[in-house]
């Protein structure tokens, strides 16, 4: 079993593995959630729901694995 | 003591951790929010992370135009990095957020929203918060006077 630092250094490759490739991304998987494992994308949906789902079935823990939502090229969404 | 931050392409200020829960850990990318006076965990994250339940009502929030309502999640353990590469552990208060409507629209939309690290953090671990987006750094640094 991991533990949360060995956690931690995934999360931060799987970070800087989505910021160097970001443009294609966004421009493939626009509003939608993916899911990113050691430099691949594992699983794409347009919910919430339906990604943890997906990675369930494949036998991944949502809880540890890297999701993040592309937001639209042309939108800017402030927090 | 520095821990550095994260600059994502489209420059939000993002602190990675872990994050202990009743049902074990999970990893939450805050983003660090100064225009927010408190901690919260998104929904979405709050989903993947299996954070179901959720303890006492404390306010309502309005975050991208959606309604939210804010439930105490008590105090939890969160790791990071500092810049020495050593991992740090902190306690944080935080509030989960849940859709205040059950409309499919709301729902899907509020699960995209990021958790965030607000002031509260700042103030409550004596760090201040640096940031030159020009040069690509950001960090939090300790304020606490060496003994």
């Amino acid at each position: 079993m991991r533990t949360a630092i060995q956690l931690l250094d995934q999360i931060q490759r799987d970070n800087q593995w989505l910021k160097d490739n970001f443009k294609w991304i966004q421009k493939d998987y626009e509003k939608q959630f993916i899911a990113i494992k050691d430099g691949k994308i594992i699983a794409n949906a347009k919910t919430m729901n339906q990604i943890i789902s997906i990675l369930k079935r494949k036998r991944e823990n949502p809880a540890q694995t890297f999701i993040t939502f592309i937001r639209e090229k042309n939108l800017l969404e402030i927090f | 003591m520095r821990i550095p931050l994260s600059l994502t392409e489209d420059d939000r200020v993002i602190l990675n951790t872990t994050v202990k829960f009743s049902r074990g850990f999970g990893y939450i990318s805050f983003i660090v929010d100064t225009g927010s006076s408190t901690s919260m965990i998104g929904v979405g994250d709050a989903m993947r992370c299996n954070i179901q339940k959720t303890g006492t009502f404390v306010k309502d929030a309005k975050i991208g135009g959606i309604s939210l309502k804010l439930y105490d999640l008590g105090i939890s353990d969160l790791w990071l990095r500092d810049e020495k590469d050593e991992a740090k552990r902190f306690k944080q208060k935080f509030l989960v957020a849940k859709p205040a409507s059950t409309g499919e629209s709301a729902l899907v939309r509020s699960q995209s929203f990021p958790s965030l690290i607000g002031i509260d953090f700042l103030r409550e671990n004596k760090f201040a918060l640096y940031l030159d987006p020009s040069r690509n750094i950001a960090f939090l640094e300790s304020t606490e006077e060496k003994k």
